[in-house]
């Protein structure tokens, strides 16, 4: 069984929002939707100060609290391990986005364009790709990947800090990553077992 | 580190897509594709066939499709109808043809040249660097750089080209220096093990990627980073150290670093010192060598048998490193012992005390790069046994550089550096020249010592001088644009025997990139007649008479030959010779590329053909040769000469379309050994100077000259305070900020950022840039540190004024353990437009309204670079308390 | 342990889903008192007849607030799609059962037909079975909002037990301004049944104020929980708790239940007046609970090995142009 997914490695990323801006390129997302982020935040006090990233997109988890949640069954989990949204089935209520515990799905309720009041050709094309009124999110890149390519992120990061993969097939580079450097994922405790894990700093 | 590998964790789509190349910032080297529908560009990759950024890019490059299609963009050729100017004064544009504007501007130039050429300022900037009519950087010893060098500029016959990121990017003078090599120097990240980096990136703060890639392989692999830097930055994440620096200061660091090795450590590589720095040479007590008075050379003390010898005499037995000798009638000290005495004031403790670092910590540091400098180790490549030094100090950087002392500061760190022979060595600092190390480049000059050039040469004094841009009383400055709007407006007091009549404005925007605003727009006021070539609206275009509408990069066909490395390098780069081409994307408007109407101006101006025209000189600047030469009397499209060059570089079965097709041409012309200049000139074969007797040459030739043609050195009160800076040790000055009144308690800072390193590619107004750079949660604030607000009842959020005695800018604050205490930061250079530029691009806070260039103030008098981190004092907008 | 940052209020559900919720918890609230009302006190039989009156109504305008609330709003029958793992699909059916359950109820009693009339057995069992839907109709709101992992404010099982009362709080004070409004235009004594839904609304009012103390009590001890605690009591929705929960909700209605129970007023146009301001103040003051509610969540920060991080902003930057 294919499951897909990603592996962030802490140590190398610069927080430089490639990732970020290759996805919003990729995907022709809005103005005012992202659908990832590089949170950045301090620990320590000056002068132990540290500077610290975090890449954060949709965790794709193995026990989704959106699927959960969805009342028109507009967002499963495939065979793949990827989550996605079928946006004619969805009613945009939201509860996926409150039941998200990374806060990663977007409500696409507004059309924003870049440069007020003019619609650049590349959003003309882009935007035919989302629907109105309903919620979106990362699907790490599905056209890409089902034709054996791999996300807009993990190809662009120019710090080689993102990598796509079988997690299911001990011998891919994600599987080998987790194991020799101890991937982790982000709140554990809540039991929603993310697909994407990050490799310590340290 | 294979060669020509492809990105090692991705591919690219299979989409419709062409080659191409990015412009987003100075380097302009990643190699791209751009993905089309229907002729509209949809995404933009790395090419994963470019052993450069291996199919990596950084925001800017993608953001590159909201650049294009940017509805803020010139569109058409301008005429103003308004005679008032202004950035924020309505031009009256009306749109014009092509023909009426190119007549236009050729007739006022060509006016312009008969009466005197000198008349016309060519301004260039980075958004102009892929242009090799303007940018033609490739010209190294064959023509001096400051002396017309631009393609266009010579060939019109003016010297005066103004390089707008000229005050803030004069770095040069070192490298130029001690390394013979333009126009900076680079670590060596793949043997480095300790590198103290001052107010510098290697990479990541910018995000190009191959520099990114090659430090990231570097910290894994190890290697420790010391940053020297008021603010805590992404690549101090990855440090082993960050020592929070007053800025301004890092030279007292660095001098005390060399007084801990003299005189705590006692341990330097003597053997390096000795035989391949001019350390030993003898100095007299008039600060220059002593000579010997048949040969001329500079003599050296043999201990061993006691007596002064010639530098390259083969009977010396040893070099005398300290000591008092007589020669002849003269008292004579080896220039180490000089620099060891001079040093001695600058202990842990003085330094302590200007820069805030604690003493122990400046040991620590410098005992910590000694050790790891590994003085006497080898490494064998090729069969060559090389020394092998893994620690390095510096890297220019405007953060230290663009501080007056700066010089000093970067003089200073090749003293570090050569002290523990961490110089044009495996792991150590080498030049970064184009396209690498090569036989030509440490050669030594008849004093035995590395021949300078190009700016550590200097142009010849000449009164009544003859640029503009004052390079005549700053003989080593790279470009001053600060000091030409001065000229421009009050020629007399500037010496200056003609008035300036024209502009032409080619990717540069120094209104905004310099100081003084007030300046700039006056000078651009008073001269009759400016044309610029604009992508967008932005303040030089404010104040055209003719705008000329350039394509936006992605629309220009366009070959670009690898210029440097930047930042660091490795055997990825070591020797390659490389040319990306790029396909275009349709131009959307009546957009033309400059050279192409550089061309045609050129032609109906008669200086296109001919002995000294663009053609004579293209040939000079890409080395044609046979058939590939260009026809004097021929009139040839842009198209056809990159096509010469790249037959040229390449040979003859490749092709400019050829290139195009590919996406990337490269070879490798040195590797291994021969990627190293040591190779070229190893042992005593060459000498870097340690004793910077050309910079007291330069200052003793200076007041020579200014007697002897009774003038003084214009606007400098105290006259001496300019020759300050010419002497042969570097030392401590404390800069006029030092004196600055008590209530101007902080410092302030500046940094560039991923969003915007410069305003190249009008980073500026890029819409998806915006959107990035307002999430980010430091990018679009005024930093300062927890407990200094918490102490002046400063809160997270609040607005408030940043002023200096020179100028106030206001933003909203940041709380963070990210900075100094004692100082506020400024990321970026947003906050300045004009009506015409898109909403986005006024947000922020700018920064250059703090400084000054004024010449006894604000500038350092070596390299011209303007001071970027004056005193300050914070206070709320609303004026409480 | 402290997040590295401030944490953000949940932006994806406002005042529409609240006044939703609110609307439910009336109309089903009313309905289950009057249906415990017509079991001690079956001659009160206008009171009986105003509840299932306001039921069905009220939680269909509430609905309507749902459905304008959608993205997709022609797309809303599909909500009944996941009732195995999603609360919004049983929920929908849960309030289209009730529904459907009271129109027939109102239908078979009221108007257009009086069939039930003389049957109050059957009256009883409809009722109940009605009731039975009322009560889930009250709580699932709760439950809803509870299986929000992210949000520690609503996960607490108090949840549904507080809409429950508040319901029962809310659809009493509506009945009680229903019956106020029916006699202050037809002039029908109303007195007997305002004093029993005064007498006991003043209990359940203190279960609920007790109830909202140990709710926030409970929250100051979890992170995110606290966060919203303290919006709640002293942050930016301080204004709506206090005055609005609290003195509107719960204080005032209080007051006056007491003050008319023991103290009767002579003045029964009086009595009436101020039954209907009463109810008309309780009514706000429970629609600001489920607002402080929805509009206090707070998203439990992101967990990184330990570190505690607020997690991005669901909604963007929305940009001012």
């Amino acid at each position: 069984m294919t499951r897909y997914g990603l592996v962030i490695d802490l140590k190398r990323c610069i927080g430089c929002d490639t990732c970020t801006i290759a996805c919003k390129a990729a995907n022709a997302t809005s103005r005012g939707i992202m659908w990832n982020h590089v949170l950045k935040y301090e620990t320590g006090k000056y002068p132990n100060s540290q500077l610290n990233f975090l890449p954060i997109t949709c965790m794709h988890c193995e026990e989704p609290e959106c699927e959960k949640v969805c009342p028109t069954g507009a967002t499963t989990k495939r065979n793949d391990g990827i989550v996605v949204v079928d946006s004619d089935k969805c009613v945009g209520c939201r509860y996926c986005m409150v039941a998200c515990p990374y806060a990663i799905r977007y409500f696409f309720d507004e059309l924003q364009t870049y440069y007020p009041g003019y619609v650049t050709p590349y959003e003309e094309i882009g935007y035919k790709k989302h629907k109105l009124g309903t919620v979106q999110k990362c699907d790490f890149c599905l056209e890409r990947v089902e034709q054996g390519l791999q996300p807009a992120c993990v190809v662009a990061c120019p710090a080689n800090a993102r990598f796509f993969g079988d997690l299911d097939d001990p011998d891919s580079e994600v599987s080998k990553l987790i194991k020799e450097r101890k991937g982790f994922v982000l709140n554990p405790e809540l039991g929603t077992k993310p697909s994407v894990y990050y490799l310590p700093r340290d | 580190m294979t060669l020509g590998t492809p990105a090692p964790s991705g591919t690219t789509q299979q989409e419709e897509w062409i080659y191409s190349f990015c412009m987003g910032c100075m380097q302009a080297d990643c190699s791209t594709r751009v993905y089309l529908k229907d002729g509209v560009v949809v995404n933009i990759e790395g090419n994963p066939d470019s052993p450069l950024n291996q199919g990596k890019v950084c925001p800017r490059a993608i953001a590159a499709i909201m650049g294009l299609y940017n509805p803020y963009r010139v569109k058409t050729p301008l005429k103003r109808t308004n005679p008032e100017k202004g950035p924020d004064i309505d031009p009256g544009w009306v749109e014009i043809s092509w023909e009426e504007a190119l007549d236009t501007v050729a007739t006022r130039l060509e006016k312009v040249r008969e009466e005197d050429p000198r008349k016309l300022v060519v301004w260039e900037g980075w958004g102009a660097a892929e242009v090799f009519l303007i940018t033609s950087k490739e010209i190294e010893k064959s023509v001096n750089y400051t002396h017309g060098f631009l393609i266009f500029s010579k060939a019109f016959g003016t010297p005066n080209e103004v390089f707008a990121h000229g005050p803030l990017c004069s770095i040069h003078y070192a490298a130029n220096l001690v390394h013979g090599q333009h126009p900076e120097y680079v670590t060596d990240l793949q043997h480095c093990q300790y590198l103290i980096a001052p107010g510098r990136t290697v990479g990541p703060n910018v995000a190009t990627p191959h520099a990114t890639k090659r430090f990231l392989d570097a910290i894994e692999r190890g290697m420790k980073l010391v940053t020297l830097d008021p603010r805590f930055s992404p690549e101090a994440s990855k440090a082993y150290r960050w020592l929070p620096v007053r800025p301004g200061t890092e030279l007292a660091f660095a001098l005390a670093m060399i007084h801990v090795i003299f005189y705590e450590l006692k341990k330097f590589d003597e053997w390096s010192v000795k035989n391949r720095t001019n350390g030993p040479y003898l100095i007299g007590p008039d600060g220059y060598y002593v000579r010997d008075n048949s040969t001329k050379k500079p003599l050296i003390w043999d201990p061993v048998d006691n007596r002064a010898k010639t530098f390259n005499d083969p009977s010396i037995k040893d070099y005398a490193l300290e000591g008092e000798y007589t020669v002849g009638d003269v008292k004579a000290k080896p220039a180490l012992q000089l620099i060891k005495e001079h040093m001695k004031k600058y202990t842990p403790e003085w330094a302590e005390g200007i820069t805030s670092i604690p003493a122990s910590t400046i040991r620590e540091v410098t005992q910590e790069f000694v050790e790891h400098a590994m003085i006497g180790s080898t490494i064998t490549i090729d069969d060559f046994e090389f020394p092998l030094r893994p620690a390095q100090f510096g890297g220019s950087g405007r953060g230290t550089m663009s501080q007056r002392g700066g010089t000093y500061f970067d003089l200073a760190g090749k003293i570090i550096n050569l002290l523990v022979g961490a110089v044009e060595v495996p792991g150590g600092i080498t030049g970064n020249r184009n396209p690498g190390p090569c036989a030509d480049v440490l050669e030594p000059d008849d004093d035995g010592v590395v021949t300078p050039i190009l700016e550590a040469i200097g142009i010849p004094f000449k009164y009544p001088p003859e640029h503009v841009g004052m390079n005549e009383f700053y003989p080593h400055a790279h470009a001053a644009p600060h000091l030409t709007v001065r000229a421009v407006l009050e020629p007399e007091k500037y010496y200056l025997p003609y008035n300036i009549e024209a502009m032409l404005v080619c990717g540069a925007n120094s209104i905004r990139g310099t100081c003084n605003r007030e300046l700039f727009i006056e000078a651009f006021k008073k001269v009759p007649f400016t044309a610029t070539f604009s992508i967008n609206f932005d303040e030089v275009a404010m104040m055209a008479d003719i705008v000329l509408p350039e394509h936006q990069f992605l629309e220009r066909r366009y070959a670009r030959f690898y210029l440097v490395a930047h930042q660091s390098t490795d055997d990825s780069i070591r020797g390659l010779v490389m040319a990306m081409g790029r396909n275009p994307v349709k131009p959307l408007f009546n957009t033309k590329r400059m050279d192409d109407v550089l061309i045609e101006l050129a032609d109906r101006m008669g200086f296109l053909t001919g002995p000294g025209g663009i053609n004579d000189l293209v040939n000079i600047a890409f080395q044609l040769k046979g058939k590939n030469k260009l026809d004097l009397d021929k009139k040839y499209t842009i198209d056809e000469m990159i096509d010469r060059r790249v037959k040229e570089v390449f040979g003859n079965k490749y092709s400019f379309d050829y290139l195009l097709e590919h996406g990337v041409i490269y070879k490798y012309e040195a590797t291994g050994k021969l990627g190293y200049n040591y190779y070229y000139w190893p042992d005593n074969k060459t000498r870097f100077p340690i004793y910077f007797d050309r910079l007291k040459a330069s200052g003793d030739r200076m007041r020579k000259n200014l007697k002897k043609h009774n003038i003084k050195l214009p606007n400098w009160k105290e006259q001496e305070d300019y020759f300050k800076y010419y002497e042969a040790i570097p030392y401590w000055i404390p800069s006029p900020e030092f004196t600055a009144p008590p209530e101007y308690d902080m410092w302030v800072c500046n940094w560039k950022t991923p969003f915007m390193p410069f305003g190249t590619a009008n980073t500026q107004e890029n819409a998806w840039l915006a959107e990035l750079r307002e999430e980010d949660p430091y990018e679009m604030y005024i930093w300062i540190n927890t407990e200094t607000a918490k102490k002046k009842r400063l809160e997270d959020g609040d607005e408030v004024w940043i002023e200096s005695r020179y100028g106030k800018t206001k933003g909203k604050l940041k709380l963070t353990e990210l900075i100094h205490p004692e100082v506020v930061g400024i990321p970026a250079g947003y906050g300045s437009g004009t009506i015409m530029m898109s909403p986005d691009a006024k947000k922020g806070t700018y920064y250059n309204t703090l400084l000054t260039s004024q010449e006894d103030t604000g500038i350092d008098p070596v390299s011209g670079s303007i001071s970027i981190s004056p005193k300050v004092k914070v206070y709320k907008v609303d004026g409480a308390g | 342990m402290e997040t590295k940052g401030a944490l953000n209020t949940q932006k994806v559900w406002g005042w529409k889903v609240a006044a939703y919720l609110f609307l439910a918890g009336v109309g089903a609230g009313a309905y289950l008192i009057g249906f415990i009302f017509s079991l001690t006190h079956p001659e009160f039989i206008l009171l009986s007849k105003v509840t299932i009156l306001l039921a069905a109504p009220l939680v269909i305008v509430g609905a309507l607030f749902l459905i304008w609330d959608l993205g997709q709003k022609t797309l809303a029958p599909l909500v009944f799609l996941r009732p195995l793992s999603s609360w919004i699909a049983r929920g929908t059916i849960i309030i289209t059962v009730f529904i459907i359950l009271d129109l027939i109820h109102i239908g078979m009693w009221i108007w257009p037909f009086t069939w039930l009339e003389g049957a109050p057995g059957l009256r009883l069992a409809l009722g109940g079975a009605t009731s039975v839907f009322a009560v889930l109709t009250l709580i699932y709101t709760g439950l809803l909002l509870g299986t929000a992992k992210p949000v520690p404010f609503w996960s607490i099982s108090i949840l549904p037990i507080l809409f429950l009362v508040s319901g029962v709080s809310t659809g009493t004070m509506g009945a009680a301004l229903s019956l106020s409004v029916y006699s202050l235009s037809t002039g029908s004594a109303v007195e007997p049944p305002l004093m029993l839904l005064a007498r006991y609304d003043a209990f359940v009012i203190i279960l609920e104020a007790l109830i909202i103390c140990f709710y926030l009590i409970r929250m100051y001890r979890l992170t995110a929980a606290r966060t919203s605690a303290y919006l709640v009591t002293k942050g930016s929705l301080a204004v709506h708790f206090w005055g609005g929960v609290v003195i509107a909700g719960l204080v005032l209605p209080f007051a006056f239940e007491i003050y008319n129970t023991y103290l009767p007023i002579a003045n029964p146009m009086t009595v009436l007046v101020l039954t209907a301001v009463a109810g008309i103040i309780g009514l706000a003051g429970g629609f600001m609970l489920r607002y402080v509610v929805v509009a206090g969540g707070t998203r439990t920060p992101l967990n990184v090995e330990g570190v505690l991080v607020p997690p991005p902003d669901t909604y963007g930057v929305r940009v001012p142009w």
